[in-house]
């Protein structure tokens, strides 16, 4: 490789390129889908929601009044204005609990993913980086961990804290973090090689300046996706967790309590479990499709195309 | 070859040791692993009594030592709430699990692998997005939802097929169905990334030079390298079916491994959950293990790495 070559003002006219290319790219990309579109607003829809539940919900989350208990839902002969989606055994307005269970699920997934990201980049850089017997022994915790079904490694630690949201966090935070490592360490030893990092180290860079201006804001862009899909996927476990008992207590309205409750009343009362999975289903959908454009866009081999 | 079969060997024995010393560590979470192995209504001379016999007064080394050597001889303990052997617990259910995963699984590689290969072969139409949209249903709305909605539909209100218990083939439609939709939109995404990545391939390209009929290319170069990704996928996704399976049978009242485990959650059979749970990583690394072989059979560079 020839490394006299290389004018540092060309190195930073690319640098910045690069990055004004991260928002033309998004937005480019934007634009022309729809699945980003219809994505981006059902997540800021749901997030709304979660911040603003006070003033959307028109009860308290756990008001109840057994006169108007296993009402159906408005359009449905028997129903009421007052109780647009019906209401569960103990009177209590679905809505209202969909509208507050939303806040049990993006509490769980944004604090979950930031856990998971924590641990498992701080873990996978060190691995990358180090190399030897420190990778060695981070990677075989990682395969460990990941060789275990998820599902029956949450269920397990679950069973084992008790059902509380810090744990719920804990849980995912930790379970989750071996994607993010093996992720980073992967980038790391990727980029690592390539010419820019290589060039950079000619010119008389140290690791440090190397690891935090050319291989973490590379390394942010697979994150950021990764972290959108992990979050989906957590509101989809939560939603699971909770439907067994093991996350949030049975009185916090979450969407997963709510089809647990749902499902005793199954055949009778339909309407318990419909519009709590119509909501899990929505919110996952919306950070799904979220995901899919942030992958698209932030790929640089995509932006070489456009 | 055997080179790569023992050197997977090895690495898997040392995995299913690994796993069993992260359960013995998780179940030390809390402190003290006695609480876990009683009863609730447990008085405190009958805690520790448990403990004793247990073991759980030894130093952790012993305790970990003789653990280990338990579930190798095949002694996953005694279940709190049946009075039971855990193992034969297991394997009296076993076989309904293994019958409703099979099943979901081929209706997910019937419907999803053709899905997935015309989605690629006809990107940006209208199957395109048809495939996009059932992968996308597959991995994102609950099966545990989507279950209980086939319940009330196709169950209480058309009143086609049974909604719960094992009794035959009409019984596991709507069941293998629900457990089916998250492998399935697995392996649209897979065959369709496949598919494209094929179509972008030199190999391919020359095909298509030499002035071979697009059909025979499609069908000669690309569906089978197309096929090889799904192998490790398809092996996953039955591991994955089996913790999945705690919603879907619980939710049909299916006999299986996956109503034990929610029947024990529920009971507060720690001693059950731990051997469910023993059981099944033991399971997905063997899965695991056969792939690996299969791929490296399919897929020569595989091998040489």
């Amino acid at each position: 490789m020839n490394k006299t070559a290389i004018n540092p003002a060309i190195l930073e006219a690319d640098a910045t390129s690069s990055q004004r290319g991260v928002w033309s790219g998004l937005w480019r990309q934007f634009r022309s889908d729809f699945g980003a579109q219809v994505g981006l607003l059902l997540t800021l829809i749901i997030i709304v929601v979660a911040v603003f539940a006070d003033v959307i919900a028109p009860y308290g989350p756990t008001d109840g009044d057994f006169s108007s208990a296993r009402l159906p839902p408005a359009w449905v002969e028997g129903g009421s204005m007052d109780h647009l989606l019906g209401t569960d055994q103990l009177g209590q307005d679905i809505f209202t609990r969909i509208v507050y269970g939303s806040r049990v699920s993006l509490t769980v997934s944004i604090f979950g993913v930031l856990l998971a990201m924590s641990i498992g980049v701080t873990a996978g850089m060190v691995a990358g980086l180090f190399g030897g017997r420190v990778d060695a022994a981070i990677s075989a915790v990682v395969n460990l961990i990941l060789s275990v079904p998820y599902l029956i490694l949450v269920i397990v630690v679950a069973t084992i804290l008790g059902r509380s949201l810090i744990n719920v966090i804990l849980i995912f935070g930790v379970t989750d973090s071996p994607i993010f490592a093996r992720i980073t360490r992967g980038e790391v030893l990727r980029l690592r090689n390539e010419e820019y990092v290589e060039a950079a180290r000619s010119l008389g860079a140290n690791n440090y300046q190397i690891l935090f201006f050319h291989i973490f804001p590379n390394l942010l862009r697979v994150l950021i996706t990764v972290a959108t899909f992990e979050m989906s996927a957590m509101i989809f476990y939560e939603s699971g967790l909770s439907f067994l008992g093991l996350s949030v207590p049975p009185e916090v309205p979450s969407w997963g309590n709510m089809l647990a409750l749902g499902r005793q009343y199954l055949t009778i009362f339909p309407w318990m479990a419909i519009y709590p999975g119509i909501a899990i289903s929505i919110t996952a959908i919306g950070i799904n499709l979220l995901g899919d454009w942030l992958g698209d866009a932030l790929d640089p081999q995509n932006e070489d195309d456009a | 070859m055997t080179h790569f079969i023992l050197n997977r060997l090895l690495q898997s024995v040392a995995l299913l040791i690994g796993v069993l010393i992260l359960v013995f560590f998780m179940i030390r979470l809390t402190g003290d692993p006695t609480s876990l192995m009683v009863s609730r209504q447990a008085s405190v001379e009958e805690v520790e009594r448990i403990r004793e016999e247990l073991g759980f007064d030894r130093p952790p080394w012993v305790q970990l030592v003789d653990y280990l050597s338990d579930v190798l001889r095949g002694d996953l303990g005694t279940s709190l709430s049946l009075d039971q052997p855990n193992l034969a617990l297991l394997m009296e259910r076993l076989p309904a699990t293994f019958e409703l995963a099979i099943g979901a699984l081929l209706i997910a590689i019937v419907i999803g692998v053709p899905l997935g290969i015309v989605s690629g072969m006809y990107q940006n139409t209208i199957v395109d997005y048809l495939a996009r949209f059932t992968a996308l249903i597959g991995q994102t709305v609950p099966n545990f939802w989507l279950a209980m909605i086939f319940i009330v539909v196709f169950g209480v209100r058309l009143r086609w097929f049974p909604t719960f218990g094992r009794d035959g083939f009409r019984s596991i439609i709507l069941p293998a169905f629900a457990l089916s939709l998250l492998a399935m939109g697995q392996f649209v995404r897979v065959a369709r990334s496949a598919v494209l990545e094929a179509r972008r391939s030199n190999y391919v390209r020359t095909a298509h030079a030499k002035g071979l009929n697009p059909a025979h290319v499609t069908i000669r170069h690309i569906t089978p390298n197309a096929l090889i990704p799904l192998i490790s996928v398809i092996g996953i996704q039955f591991t994955y079916m089996l913790g999945g399976s705690i919603y879907i049978e619980t939710i049909f009242s299916w006999p299986g491994l996956g109503r034990l485990l929610n029947d024990a959650i529920q009971n507060s059979d720690f001693p059950l959950v731990q051997a469910i749970t023993i059981f099944i990583a033991i399971f997905a690394i063997s899965v695991n293990l056969l792939t690996d072989i299969l791929y490296g059979i399919t897929d020569p560079r595989i091998r040489q790495q």
